[in-house]
């Protein structure tokens, strides 16, 4: 099942729906970066809150997407990863070192917000 | 929690009262052979023995614990008949019986193992003295019949060192479970800020606890920062430093960041001479200034009024 993507104002917001198979994570990967330049986005959420196991490989990849997103002159934050999750990753060494990571999607708005003045201009 | 549930194993007293537990294989008929040769000798002398083998403890101090006379040492007046039970007919029950009901005894009463091999050596060489005299004449017999001693003694080990350990991890068991209901508080101070103090031994199983606990509080509350006071915690060593590493590595991953307080003098030298990597974490010396950088993190600013606003400090009222 694919990622949707929905775009609110100058940001995009992948929230994932299921456990993610590896050709949607590679899916995702392409649409986030073409869609990236083409609604000159400055933040893109990734809301991974409903999904109870994340693989190894999934992992790799949240930390590429969020390499790309940047390259592609976005900042990308990693939302809702439940303490289960969370505990596995870290088990296995998987830290998503030096990418922002907020609570749930309320928490990783406000932070894009914060860290973006463009975009702040625009809300208010 | 039903991730880090117990499993709580008691003791393997009541389901295991057979032989086949306590035996790598069932015995064969040739062991039951030499079982009988072996009883032949020490049955004729069991009187005997037993006799020998209270006078030689009676000799050695560091043994007389293990005949001392006390209120919950298993007394049985039958044990010569059990083991003709188990020899003559294979029937060991009753005899395991005793020796899992002596194996518990020694285990809280705090005597060890050793003492009690102690005393199975002297028995040993009595029996093996018997034996050479009984089947001086025939090697081959005596051979067997010692085998048949190795196997009865074997039997005995097997019983009481299972349930000596058995017992002990009970009480080790029951340490850990207890140590859990202590548990670790998280204590949520102001929107955003929870406070965790931790008290105690932290090893690998409590760790996972600690963790586990931390990142459900992060979720129930929406905490963005958590000042984890140690002050409490005995020994952090290079483990120990791991462990919280982890805490902090996954609390940031649900978009929270810890703050560590309490690191001694001794510890943070210790630390930084073994060449823990603690870069990835924010420290401060104690538990005040953690919160005093987590406001400031958040924003929030303690005013302090005069009494003219507030009333005085003396005031009774809330």
């Amino acid at each position: 099942m694919p990622v949707p993507i929905l775009k609110q104002y100058n940001i995009l917001i992948a929230s994932v729906q299921s456990t993610l198979t590896d050709t949607d994570i590679l899916a995702l990967q392409n649409d986030l970066a073409e869609r990236v330049g083409k609604f000159r986005s400055t933040g893109v959420v990734i809301d991974v809150s409903v999904v109870d196991v994340l693989d190894s490989f999934a992992c790799r990849m949240l930390r590429t997407i969020a390499e790309v997103i940047r390259l592609r002159g976005a900042q990308a934050v990693i939302v809702g990863i439940q303490p289960d999750v969370a505990f596995a990753m870290v088990q296995l060494g998987l830290t998503l070192d030096g990418i922002p990571t907020a609570l749930d999607l309320e928490d990783g708005l406000a932070l894009l917000n914060a860290r973006s003045p463009r975009l702040r201009a625009d809300y208010e | 929690m039903q991730n880090y549930d117990l499993v709580i194993q008691l003791s393997r007293k009541d389901d295991a009262l057979s032989t086949g537990k306590y035996l790598a294989a069932p015995l064969n008929e040739k062991e039951k052979v030499e079982l009988q040769l072996f009883w032949d000798v020490y049955g004729r002398h069991y009187e005997d023995v037993i006799a020998q083998i209270q006078a030689g403890v009676a000799e050695r101090p560091e043994l007389r614990a293990l005949f001392e006379p006390a209120p919950n040492r298993p007394q049985y007046n039958d044990t010569r008949q059990r083991i003709e039970e188990g020899i003559g007919r294979g029937d060991w029950s009753g005899y395991i019986e005793y020796m899992v009901a002596l194996g518990a005894y020694y285990a809280v009463s705090n005597i060890r193992l050793a003492t009690w091999f102690g005393a199975l050596h002297m028995m040993r060489s009595i029996i093996t003295r018997l034996l050479m005299t009984a089947y001086a004449d025939s090697p081959d017999t005596l051979e067997r019949a010692l085998n048949g001693m190795s196997k009865y003694l074997e039997l005995s080990m097997a019983a009481i060192c299972e349930t000596y350990v058995a017992t002990k991890e009970e009480t080790i068991l029951k340490q850990r479970e207890a140590i859990l209901e202590l548990s670790t508080p998280v204590l949520p101070l102001t929107d955003g800020l929870l406070i965790m103090p931790i008290v105690g031994v932290v090893d690998t199983y409590r760790a996972q606890q600690l963790t586990h606990v931390l990142l459900y509080a992060i979720r129930e509350h929406r905490a963005r920062i958590v000042v984890m006071d140690i002050t409490g915690v005995p020994v952090v060593d290079s483990r120990v430093a791991n462990h919280f590493i982890q805490s902090v590595d996954a609390a940031r991953l649900m978009g929270a960041k810890v703050i560590l307080t309490g690191l001694s003098p001794e510890v943070a030298q210790a630390l930084v001479t073994v060449g823990v990597n603690l870069e990835t974490i924010t420290t401060r010396s104690d538990l005040q200034s953690g919160i005093e950088a987590a406001y400031r993190r958040l924003h929030y600013k303690i005013v302090k009024g005069n009494s003219d606003a507030f009333g005085s400090v003396f005031d009774d009222k809330d």
